[in-house]
């Protein structure tokens, strides 16, 4: 019951989040909730790779920031008029950058997945990381769309008829692509496909005596976890309006894996919670004294103790 | 019978080591054929070429007169090797069944299937337990069930009786003996009992090389396997 309950009454508060924002006279934290939810979305989409495949991926952060900087480009494009590369048309539509985002982000996911998946354990690590900074260093350089100083998007993407520019919009759009992409990652957990991706994370061995193509596996669950970085990333463009290669940064990762822990690896609702966690705590703490990390720090590995498992196995609950 | 797997002339180096010295073995359609021999002769080593999971230096492994060198592991089981672990390889967060599922589903069947290879491993009153509080018995029997479930026509048992006590050995017996004839099988054991209990013919394996091979009679009274296991008596 528990299990219905508490999703059932997170879900109520977060429809009723904007309007008591404004009654306590807060809007901006319509705002950081919006971010929360976004980088909930990426941690989610991270979870696929780390929590349902056991592939520790420090470079999501990539495809994050590939899915920003693909709708600053595409919406760049759109405002000037001019094609990209001379020859593809931008768009101001939310649906159809996210669209691009996602494959965009997919691509390089293969690619990046192709090549880095042919280690394991500490090699992976270390490979992920290595192209997500590679392409940290190519957007920094990257002056035609802003290099270091970042690009700035004259406004949000439209959906439908909706006013995007209020943030309370924005919100609940957000929300609706959170919702759908947790539908996608309880299907895939719950799938054929989630069956033997979870096989392979616990004995890949016993998968490849099954007769299991492993590398084939993991590679699809590497792509669609990439593709969900990039639906994050193309939403955090539109919420702040700017990109920069800040959100390619390896912290940015960092940050992913901490949300992924924090909340429970290898459940649906963890990341997102773990992303609610950690972005309230730096808010709160924030607030309070300036050096706030030497706080957050130690308070986050007691709650990784105090918590095992994660927030979402509060209870011992299982996925 | 025809033979279904033929290993020609195989050989394979760890170093200096070489620990598959020229092995040539014909595993015959429905018959089981043990492969006896002391620790460290290669007899698993021999397993893991055959599957795929370690390479030849030379030689070649033909199932059903295909070559085997070239195909992935995933392509020996779709063409019907499967194999089991002397430490058995299972999925602890699973349940006996989700593991079964598991086999069933790369290749492409219904989990609907499961029932029938648990039963067939003695093991369908566990179906539905995790993994994790199976004993190391039960273990054993889920991988078999496991194996089953990928259909195969050459089954390779690595130690099936490794770390079992008599009743589950008796039970583990009984249970291979049920599926003779479904398909062949190269019994990888040192347990005499089962050994003489189960082949049909028996080949010893000492320092990567085949010594002997013959009914279990024949191995039973053959001079070079006595001198293999119990020594000359010279020293």
């Amino acid at each position: 019951m528990r299990k219905i309950i508490a999703p059932a009454l997170g879900l109520l508060l977060l429809l009723a989040w904007p309007f008591i924002a404004e009654k306590i006279g807060a809007p901006a934290l319509i705002t950081l909730f919006t971010r929360m939810m976004i980088l909930g979305l990426a941690a989610s989409a991270l979870n696929i790779a780390l929590g349902f495949g056991g592939l520790v991926s420090l470079g999501h952060a990539a495809f994050y920031g590939i899915g920003a900087y693909a709708i600053g480009i595409s919406t760049t494009h759109a405002i000037s008029g001019a094609p990209f590369l001379g020859l593809l048309p931008g768009s101001d539509q939310l649906l159809v950058n996210l669209l691009v985002a996602m494959l965009v982000s997919g691509f390089a996911s293969a690619i990046i997945g192709a090549l880095a998946l042919r280690t394991s354990g500490i090699q992976f690590i270390m490979i992920t990381l290595a192209f997500a900074q590679m392409l940290f260093f190519l957007f920094l350089a990257l002056k035609a769309y802003g290099g270091d100083d970042g690009l700035t998007m004259r406004r949000r993407n439209g959906l439908f008829d909706l006013n995007m520019r209020d943030d309370a919009t924005f919100f609940y759009v957000t929300l609706g692509f959170l919702l759908v992409w947790l539908a996608v990652c309880a299907r895939v957990l719950h799938s054929r496909f989630g069956l033997l991706l979870g096989g392979i994370r616990q004995n890949e061995r016993r998968m490849q005596a099954i007769g299991v193509n492993t590398f084939r596996v993991k590679w699809i669950a590497f792509i669609i976890s990439g593709m969900g970085a990039g639906l994050a990333g193309g939403l955090m463009a539109n919420l702040g309006r700017f990109v920069s290669p800040d959100l390619m940064h390896w912290t940015t990762s960092g940050e992913l894996l901490i949300m992924c822990v924090l909340g429970g690896s290898g459940t649906i609702i963890g990341p997102v919670l773990g992303a609610f966690a950690l972005i309230g705590l730096e808010a709160t703490l924030n607030t309070w004294t300036e050096h706030w990390q030497a706080i957050l720090g130690p308070l986050l590995v007691l709650m990784v103790l105090a918590f095992k498992g994660g927030l979402a196995r509060i209870g011992g609950d299982k996925p | 019978m025809s033979a279904l797997l033929v290993l020609d002339d195989l050989t394979k180096n760890f170093g200096g080591l070489r620990v598959t010295d020229h092995v040539c073995l014909d595993l015959r359609a429905g018959e089981v054929h043990a492969l006896i021999g002391p620790n460290g002769a290669g007899k698993t080593t021999l397993i893991s070429q055959i599957m795929g999971e370690i390479t030849p230096e030379s030689g070649s492994i033909r199932l059903d007169g295909i070559d085997m060198g070239k195909l992935s592991q995933a392509q020996r089981v779709r063409r019907g090797l499967a194999r089991t672990f002397q430490v058995p390889q299972v999925l602890g967060e699973y349940s006996a069944r989700e593991n079964v599922v598991a086999a069933l589903y790369a290749r492409g069947a219904s989990a609907d299937e499961a029932t029938q290879h648990l039963a067939r491993a003695n093991m369908e009153a566990r179906a539905d337990v995790r993994v994790s509080d199976l004993s190391h018995g039960e273990r054993k029997q889920l991988e078999l069930a496991i194996a089953l479930a990928t259909r195969p026509r050459m089954l390779l048992l690595d130690e099936p009786m490794a770390g079992l006590g008599p009743v589950e050995s008796a039970q583990m017996i009984a249970i291979l003996q049920g599926l003779r004839g479904d398909m062949a099988m190269l019994l990888v054991e040192h347990d005499m009992k089962a050994v003489f209990a189960l082949a049909d013919r028996i080949s010893v394996l000492v320092y990567g090389a085949i010594i002997a091979s013959g009914t279990p009679d024949e191995i039973q009274n053959d001079p070079r396997v006595r001198e293999a296991y119990l020594g000359t008596g010279e020293d």
